[in-house]
């Protein structure tokens, strides 16, 4: 369904030009939950901004190439884009605050995609956007309708991203650290919705994060990216069972568990000493 | 084992916010000590607050009953966002130099800059960063540099609040190694406050679990993660992974 | 995802033009002002009927006025007036509306809501206006002028400073300042206040550009600088029936004006990028 190949990100505003992404590679099935994982610089938000096509004026793809259900992305106008974007594509953010306009009620900002895509009447539309809200978790649905982002908390925020972002039965959707903001309980939830709706829906999710311990939870492939390059990708069990590069292995060893406590281990290395 | 040598004893505390009038209380009688040479670990989701209780103890949010007793110099604190605990004006030298100004005792320019020049190689920070600002700094750079104005100070309790939660894995460790390090070096006591259940267990010593305002468990760190008796810290060990 | 923090050469360090340009223009504004005050090539107030109106010569390079007298000398010591009466309004102003916004800011409680109410009740007036009612206390004259002057601009001093201060009050390093033991005092002055100078440059060049044509619209009125002395307001003021006969009467002053103006409007800027 998606095929990315070679693609190159570059700013050409500073000097000299700085490779934000160099000869990414990825290739999803429809239905399928695709992982990248990476630090902050690592170049994955500008990855999944290029395949939404909002780069910044200074970030210039300069080679490469995206395909999207047969079609070349490289090559769409602004008005393509625009029929796009909500519909066959849509994106979560990472900060729910933010990402949701604070003036507009709930129920308005749901139906939003329906409005820009499809001739459905106010009725229709509220309808098919109670219907998301309560299939998203959201309880009482009407009151919620009119409620304002502010009157809710941030994992009721996340609902709404996501019930927003799937109104439309988009073929993918991105998801850029969606939970990262939220509890652990939250987080837990959240998660499973994701799940939940990717196996209802049938959309494919491209899910960023920095937190393997997430991908590794939702995902069945996953790349790992390091300084805009990819280190290591493939089955999410297969790359953290045996991760082969060096990169990759010092992520997974760093990564707080609790299997052993660094606490605990230094003071027995200091006594038996 | 650990000497029950307490230097901080925090003894039935409540403390809110706002005024006579519209007083919202986050505390409720929170009661625990912390002995020297201790890592107490403190987790809860946010709101619950963790933030108020380290504020409270460092005297920014008066308590509304109860005690804090510190035997130790004035504790210090590790804030969580490195972006806003340095002054954003100032080179890191100046910053590091700032509490030495203070000092009774005065000190002459270059005794200053000998002995921040010790505590930054302490904390492994680059000589040739001190002459930077914190934005020239990364996140990790910027934690070391707040670790070094904690221990310049000579104090050895030291709260750290989510000291971690801003910073990728790999660096993540890398400060946890060094508060770890310095921890044993110095036999410094911390309070150690996070979200993250894991990072939690890999630092503390004993852990106390915080909802709503009360600590509804606590006790060492293999127990609650092995053992959860409270049905909240179930409930949180079950949604992490 | 930019050239990562740590890495310092990469960013290319851009030229402040307009701080440079402002800079070059102001320079020369104040060298000419300051020779003015102390220097000028003929005595301004010196009347010589038979140069009523002369024109442009060697010896009276921007000609005579209705009097007879040197426009060049005028020009220089009433620019001086000028630059004396704006620099005082800045120091009374921007000096007592620094110290105020610094402490009400910091502090907060009933003060700074006293402040802000008379604030607001000043705000409500225009400058002029309350200059105005203030010289019909205290009587015209150069020094009143001043001191009306700065009065009218503490206001809006101290309204910009509180607000920065505001911003800066609750951050972390503050309350580190605090846990180091510094006192109010050192935090405000120390830390504080050199973080807001950007902000406060630039205010203080606006301000200087406020007080010059709030100086310049009193004398034109009369209220403002009493002849004989000299001030660009003044001399405009006096020569706009003869503006055909002695053109550079007019010119001149309006021309140091506008490249005072200019100058600091141009450093304004420089401060703020």
């Amino acid at each position: 369904m998606l095929e990315i190949q070679g693609l190159s990100i570059e700013f050409q505003d500073v000097n000299p030009p700085f490779l934000a992404v160099q000869d990414f590679f990825l290739s999803m099935n429809s239905g399928e939950i695709v992982g990248i994982v990476g630090e902050s610089g690592s170049g994955k938000t500008m990855t999944s901004l290029a395949l939404m096509g909002l780069l910044k004026r200074q970030a210039k793809i300069t080679s490469g190439s995206m395909m999207f259900l047969g079609e070349d992305l490289l090559s769409k106008s602004q008005k393509e884009w625009q029929a796009l974007r909500g519909k066959e594509i849509s994106m979560i953010f990472q900060e729910p605050m933010t990402s949701l306009n604070p003036v507009l009620t709930i129920g308005r900002q749901m139906e939003e995609s329906l409005r820009l895509h499809t001739k459905m009447e106010a009725k229709e539309r509220k309808k098919k956007a109670l219907d998301m809200m309560s299939q998203v978790g959201l309880a009482q649905p009407e009151k919620l309708y009119r409620c304002y982002p502010h009157q809710l908390s941030g994992g009721m925020r996340q609902r709404v991203m996501i019930g927003s972002a799937l109104i439309g039965n988009p073929k993918l959707m991105i998801a850029d650290e969606p939970t990262t903001a939220l509890d652990v309980t939250i987080q837990a939830q959240i998660l499973s919705l994701l799940k939940k709706m990717n196996q209802e829906h049938g959309t494919a999710i491209l899910f960023i994060s920095h937190d393997l311990r997430v991908i590794q939870s939702i995902c069945s492939r996953v790349v790992v990216m390091y300084q805009g390059k990819i280190v290591e990708s493939g089955p999410v069990q297969t790359v953290l069972r045996s991760p082969q590069q060096a990169y990759t292995k010092k992520l997974l060893s760093a990564i707080p568990n609790r299997a052993y406590s660094l606490r605990r281990d230094r003071k027995e290395r200091i006594e038996s000493c | 084992m650990l000497k029950e040598e307490p230097v901080l004893e925090v003894q039935h505390l409540c403390a809110g916010y706002g005024n006579r009038r519209k007083y919202r209380q986050v505390l409720f009688d929170v009661d625990f000590c912390l002995n020297r040479g201790e890592i107490l670990g403190l987790v809860g989701e946010s709101g619950c607050g963790k933030s108020t209780l380290s504020k409270t103890i460092l005297g920014f949010v008066p308590a509304k009953s109860g005690r804090v007793v510190h035997h130790t110099s004035r504790p210090q604190m590790i804030f969580q966002d490195p972006f806003s605990s340095l002054n954003p004006g100032k080179k890191v030298g100046w910053i590091l130099e700032e509490p030495l100004r203070m000092q009774k005792e005065k000190m002459s320019a270059s005794e200053r800059k000998e002995r921040v020049e010790a505590f930054a190689e302490r904390v492994g920070l680059d000589r040739e960063l001190l002459a930077r600002y914190p934005r020239d700094l990364s996140g990790g750079q910027r934690q070391r540099v707040s670790i070094a104005i904690s221990l310049i100070q000579g104090s050895s309790l030291i709260l750290a609040d989510e000291p971690v939660s801003a910073l990728d894995v790999t660096i993540q460790r890398q400060i946890m190694e060094l508060m770890l390090k310095l921890q044993e070096e110095l036999n410094l006591s911390y309070l150690f406050i996070s979200h993250d259940l894991d990072v939690i267990y890999q630092m503390c010593d004993r852990v106390m679990v915080m909802e709503k305002g009360r600590i509804v468990e606590s006790g060492p760190a293999e127990q609650i993660f092995r053992e959860p008796q409270h049905p909240y810290t179930k409930i949180l060990l079950e949604s992490s992974f | 995802m930019r050239p990562k923090k740590g890495d310092f050469k990469k960013v290319k360090k851009e030229k402040n033009y307009y701080f440079i340009s402002g800079g070059i223009l102001v320079t020369v504004v104040t060298v000419f002002m300051l020779v003015g005050l102390f220097y000028t090539p003929y005595d301004s107030e010196a009347m010589d009927l038979s140069l009523k109106f002369a024109p442009f010569t060697l010896a009276h390079p921007f000609g005579c006025d209705q009097f007879g007298r040197d426009v060049f000398s005028r020009v220089l010591k009433g620019s001086g007036t000028t630059f004396l009466v704006a620099a005082g309004t800045l120091i009374i102003g921007g000096g007592l509306g620094t110290l105020l916004g610094l402490f009400t800011g910091y502090f907060g409680g009933w003060p700074d809501e006293v402040l802000m109410r008379f604030n607001d009740l000043v705000v409500a007036f225009p400058n002029i206006l309350l200059a105005l009612i203030f010289i019909s206390i205290l009587g015209p004259g150069k020094y009143n002028v001043i001191l009306a002057l700065g009065i009218v601009f503490i206001p809006s001093f101290a309204r910009l400073v509180r607000s920065e201060v505001i911003v800066h009050r609750d951050m972390d390093y503050v309350k580190s300042v605090r846990l180091m033991g510094g006192s109010h005092l050192r935090i405000l002055f120390v830390h504080i206040l050199p973080n807001i100078k950007g902000t406060l440059f630039s205010a203080l060049a606006i301000g200087f550009n406020n007080a010059v044509l709030s100086e310049a619209g009193m004398s034109y009125l009369g209220i403002g600088v009493q002849p004989p002395d000299a001030s660009i307001g003044r001399m405009m003021s006096e020569a706009q029936a003869y503006i055909f006969a002695a053109p550079g009467s007019v010119l001149f002053p309006g021309l140091v004006m506008i490249l005072m103006v200019l100058g600091f409007g141009l450093l304004s800027d420089g401060c703020s990028v």
